[in-house]
């Protein structure tokens, strides 16, 4: 079955270098996607690209159907595709519970005008709390509940990150990096994070990565970028024996195991 | 009633009625001094607690009073509706120049609102005819509510500090709602924030236009209060007197800004024969705070009220103490 | 008409070089720190208090008593650099207020010791030079010629004196220069103290020209902005160009609608350069 997302033939220029080349790929439904490539190929900017964050040069991107090419962050939020950032990105001086009540806010009431919607706002306030908490215990932070949440260490700011991006109820999760800054026991537990959320909470899930062992173990298919374009698709199996892949990664100084 | 509450119910009952009691008008005025500038400090606490220093803001109270000023004397219209357009007409100048100017961020949109706010006294000044020039305007009739002419100051006092304590109380409510979690996040990370789905533009257009009609109010106010208008009270310096009313008071509290403007606005009154050391005093004042105490006094009463212990001097030490972690 | 139009031209150009000595100094302070330097008028102030003490009281040479005056600007600004704006690096609002402290700590002393009322020297040079009709005076070919022979400097300065090398490097990328051996606090407080310099010199030069107070230093600030947005913030060839634009500019508008609405038409240039080109005419793309 054929998933939510769909970009063709993306393009962005910075000045005269082409960061994303002529990318195509869509997304399979219940797919763990992910997508890899040497430091600087390029994926972070397709993120960019797909949540309207810069411009895009050429190329289009479909979200169910509907064309969402040139719509701002918050719309391509609203419609239902929310990023996490590489970076362990919360509100650091507002508690574990605030931060993931405000990413269930800041979707529900995206809009100023939806405040005078008071209908609205009182059934945000009355789902909130049984939200928060359901999320809060999908990701194992409740009893880290009323902590402030810049106390968190990096591994668990990280984790309220994608508690947050969950809150706000995507369709689609786009990560860049989940485990970017993590140590092996918690790239571990960030890995089945990721299964759960596509497995329980039904979610399409694309990730950029660097570490190829989180990637071959969680993602059901991987794109291969390089200098911006696509140069391989496959399973985990097929990307580890591709020669075009180990190619691009020799010199660089990853794993491929 | 807890200790705390009967306190904080005499205090304010002595906010309330002192200039009845110490019948000075110097004082008094002072005292209306104080309230006004507190609802252009709250209403530059809006754009602060966003992250957006709008050095136009000065200006803005300045189109509000020339509003009501012109509305009164020129077209005869009575106070309370002539005092409701100055507050309007800061709120549609926030409408019509938010969707551009908000665009910018950081020390542009500084400058930006630096420019902004000259361009408009410059106007003040050159458009003669209408705004009176250097002279300004003077002979504004005085706020009458309800067909009570408000002729002693003290009615003044009292009608300044409710409606600043109605601008406290909104900026409260507005911070508890879920429109103050939207404000802390443009201020802390507006990629994140628009990440999960905020319009981050729409909010910051709400918020510049509440901003804008709080600051409008207090020029219409002014208007009706001094019974004159003159360019020179609306250049950028007046929105740095209010900036600087909540850095001293602390920017995180809409309580910092009126700590503020209590402390700030009384001083050049004070020190009226001494303009030099007034500024002096003011300069120094700004640099202890901005070097030592850069939360302002809602800043030293948070991490005072956080501490158990007693003695002066081991307060003093936390003190210290908390400004090295800053 | 042609006389006209070159006595506009001349006009503009010898505004246009204090303008540019102005914002030199500003747009340097701000490519290199960040520090949008709200107290850069003052410094224009202590340059022209300096020449009020030293030339007009005292009696000493004029061209002594800038070399002097602006020497000691510069210190000021060292001194400034060092206590008050370290610690602000960085921080583009908080150190833009800490600036406006000093500027406002500033012209109240400036009150305090040398009283607030406007006070003037006699001019050192005197008359007017009539060239096909176009009338110069000669302080004002002197202060152009200072301007310009120190605008020379300060860009061979930059372009090839080690330490004007390293500026550069600086205002590109503090990380990388820090790197190259590049101390950045040392190069701060250089920035800033040649900043200042700048500017007590534009002060010393306009000190015979206009009168002498504490707050004479609001406007060339404002016209330094003005030029320094117009330019680029930080951009040094956006200063020149910028200054340039700004003098004959108002040269023109204040010849046919006078001086505030030349303001007015300054200040809504910046409005839309800063709306729609934020990085200024010269500046560099972010």
């Amino acid at each position: 079955m054929s998933g939510l997302l769909e970009a063709k033939g993306l393009v962005k220029r910075f000045g005269g270098l082409s960061a994303v080349d002529d990318v195509s790929f869509s997304t399979g439904e219940r797919e763990i996607l992910g997508v890899i490539g040497p430091n600087g190929a390029g994926k972070s900017t397709l993120f960019n690209l797909i949540t309207g964050t810069i411009p895009i040069t050429a190329g289009t991107v479909h979200f169910d159907g509907k064309d969402i090419t040139g719509l701002k962050p918050e719309q391509v939020a609203n419609l239902g595709i929310v990023r996490t950032f590489q970076a362990a990105t919360v509100f650091t001086e507002k508690t574990v519970q605030e931060n993931i009540r405000i990413g269930y806010q800041f979707n529900q009431l995206g809009r100023p005008t939806s405040l005078f919607n008071r209908r609205r706002v009182k059934e945000f306030r009355r789902k909130a709390e049984s939200l928060v908490t359901e999320v809060l215990d999908f990701v194992q932070l409740t009893s880290y509940r009323d902590r402030a949440a810049g106390e968190l260490s990096y591994g668990r700011q990280k984790v309220l990150g994608v508690a947050m991006a969950l809150a706000a109820g995507p369709r689609q999760l786009l990560m860049d990096e989940p485990a970017a800054g993590l140590n092996a026991v918690e790239t571990e537990r960030m890995g089945q994070l990721i299964k759960l959320i596509r497995d329980v909470k039904g979610i399409d899930v694309v990730l950029v990565e660097h570490d190829m062992a989180m990637v071959t173990s969680v993602c059901d298919r991987i794109l291969v970028i390089d200098r911006g374009r696509l140069i391989a698709e496959g399973s985990p199996e097929e990307i580890q024996q591709n020669p075009d892949v180990i190619e691009a990664y020799l010199g660089v100084d990853l794993e491929l195991d | 009633m807890t200790m705390r509450s009967v306190l904080l119910a005499l205090g304010f009952v002595a906010i309330v009625v002192w200039p009845f009691l110490v019948d000075n008008t110097f004082y008094t005025h002072i005292g209306v001094s104080v309230w006004m500038f507190t609802i252009l400090a709250l209403s530059m606490n809006l754009m602060l607690r966003m992250g957006q220093l709008s050095l136009a803001h000065g200006a803005i109270m300045g189109l509000g009073a020339y509003t009501a000023a012109l509305l009164m004397l020129r077209l005869d219209v009575p106070f309370l509706p002539a005092f409701i357009c100055s507050g309007l007409v800061g709120a549609l100048v926030a409408a019509i120049t938010g969707p551009v100017m908000l665009r910018v961020k950081g020390v542009y949109f500084v400058l930006l609102t630096f420019a902004f706010g000259e361009i408009i006294v410059l106007m003040f000044i050159d458009w003669v005819s209408l705004f009176g020039g250097h002279n300004g305007i003077f002979g504004v009739p005085r706020a009458e509510l309800f067909g009570f002419v408000l002729r002693d100051r003290s009615y003044s006092y009292l009608f300044a500090l409710g409606l600043a304590a109605l601008a406290y109380l909104i900026l409260r409510w507005i911070y508890s709602t879920e429109t103050g979690a939207v404000i802390d996040a443009l201020h802390d990370d507006e990629d994140l924030a628009r990440s999960l789905g905020v319009n981050a533009l729409g909010y910051r257009i709400g918020i510049f236009i509440v901003s804008g009609f709080m600051a409008g109010i207090a020029g219409g106010f002014y208007a009706s209060y001094f019974t004159f208008v003159t360019p020179e009270s609306f250049t950028f310096w007046t929105a740095v007197d209010a900036l600087v009313m909540n850095i001293l008071g602390g920017i995180a509290l809409p309580l910092g800004a009126v700590i503020g403007a209590v402390m700030l606005v009384p001083l050049p009154e004070l020190l009226r024969d001494s303009q030099e050391y007034q500024i002096l005093f003011y300069g120094l004042i700004l640099i202890f705070f901005l070097k030592f105490l850069p939360d302002g006094v809602v800043g030293v009463i948070k991490s005072l009220s956080t501490d158990s212990s007693r003695s002066l001097g081991k307060r003093f030490m936390k003190i210290l103490a908390w400004r090295q972690v800053k | 008409m042609l006389q006209l139009t070159i006595q506009i031209a001349v006009n503009g150009l010898t505004f246009g070089l204090i303008y540019i000595l102005m914002a030199l100094g500003f747009t340097l302070i701000f490519g290199i720190m960040r520090v949008v330097n709200f107290a850069h008028g003052e410094f224009y102030m202590v340059g022209a208090i300096g020449i009020l003490l030293l030339f007009g009281t005292l009696g000493f040479n004029y061209y002594l008593s800038i070399v002097f005056a602006v020497l000691c600007v510069g210190l000021l600004g060292v001194i400034v650099e060092r206590v008050l704006l370290r610690g602000f690096v960085g921080r583009e609002l908080n150190s833009m207020i800490m600036a406006l402290a000093v500027a406002i700590t500033l012209q109240a002393l400036a009150a305090i010791l040398f009283g607030p009322q406007e006070q003037s020297v006699a001019r050192p040079v005197t008359g007017v030079l009539q060239v096909a009709g176009v009338f110069i005076p000669r302080d004002r070919i002197v202060v152009g010629v200072i301007a310009l022979a120190v605008l020379i400097a300060f860009y061979l300065f930059l372009r090839y004196a080690r330490y004007g090398l390293a500026m550069r490097a600086v205002a590109q990328d503090p990380a990388a220069a820090a790197l190259q051996g590049i101390r950045p606090g040392f190069i701060y407080s250089l920035a800033f103290g040649v900043g200042s310099l700048l500017a007590g010199l534009a002060g010393a030069l306009m000190a015979p020209v206009y009168t002498i107070s504490p707050f004479m230093g609001d406007v060339p600030m404002m016209m330094a902005f003005i030029v320094v947005i117009l330019g680029g913030l930080g951009s040094i060839p956006g200063a020149v160009v910028g200054g340039l634009l700004l003098g004959f500019v108002e040269s023109l508008f204040s010849t046919f609608f006078g001086s505030t609405i030349a303001t007015m038409i300054a200040f809504g240039m910046v409005v839309l350069i800063l709306l729609f080109k934020p990085s200024g005419l010269m500046g560099r793309a972010q």
